[in-house]
Parts: C-alpha cells; structure tokens; sequence
C-alpha cells in the first residue's frame, strides 16, 4: 500500500461547483451545474469527512485541520494524516474542492 | 448517527460516498 503525503501548507475551500446540506445529521453534497442542482449524483461524508469538510473554509490550512482533529477525534497524528490526505485526494478527483491561493 | 475517557470522538477514516442557492 503506497502512503500518500499530506501537503501541509496547502489551502482548500469548496469548489464553486458544489453546495452543503446538512439534514437529519447527514451532510450532503450536491454538485450543481450554472444555478441548479445536478440531482443525478449526491455525496455523503461520514462523521469525520464532515469534520474536515467544515474545516476546509479557505482560511486554514491542511496542517492546521489536521491539528484540529486531533483533538477532535481519538486518533494517531500519523495515521489520520495518511487517511486525509486520501481523503483530500478524493474531492479533489470529483471537483468537490480547490486548491485556495495563499 | 457519536467519545471516549478523552472526551474525543471515536474515530473512523474519512470517507465520501457517492450515490435538496
């Protein structure tokens, strides 16, 4: 299994492309494409894709959520960093996040 | 859908699922 590398420094944010719902303790992501919603394809984020979503608000940085979760959350630093940056990975693949300029 | 003596959340990998201005 090959370990990704979590890019400290970097900044993301939502992309444009997508909005949040939070219903019924689930948070929903809805892509939508010029003023509507795509409904033909929704995410879900579990409890603690949640967490680091909300924190993603193009103000802090990857290190900087990480450090938060970790109080958050009863996890080693080492293995939550692998899981984020998979993670991180992950919304960047399906256009959900972009990279904030610092 | 949530601690243990820490008062910190139990822990699960973050994950997005695929499948409501």
């Amino acid at each position: 299994m090959v370990s990704q590398a979590l890019e400290c420094d970097k900044i993301y944010c939502p992309s444009g492309q997508v909005v949040t719902r939070h219903i019924a303790d689930e948070t929903i992501l809805i892509p939508i494409s010029g003023n509507l919603a795509n409904m033909e394809r929704l995410f879900t984020l579990n409890d603690s894709g949640a967490s680091i979503w909300r924190l993603m608000d193009g103000k802090r940085s990857v290190q900087e959520i990480l450090q938060d979760l970790i109080q958050e959350f009863d996890v080693a630093e080492d293995r939550l960093a692998g899981d984020m940056a998979e993670f991180i990975d992950q919304l960047r693949d399906l256009d959900l996040i972009a990279e904030h300029p610092v | 859908s949530n601690t243990n003596k820490k008062g910190k959340k139990s822990y699960q990998k973050p994950e997005v699922k695929a499948i409501v201005v």
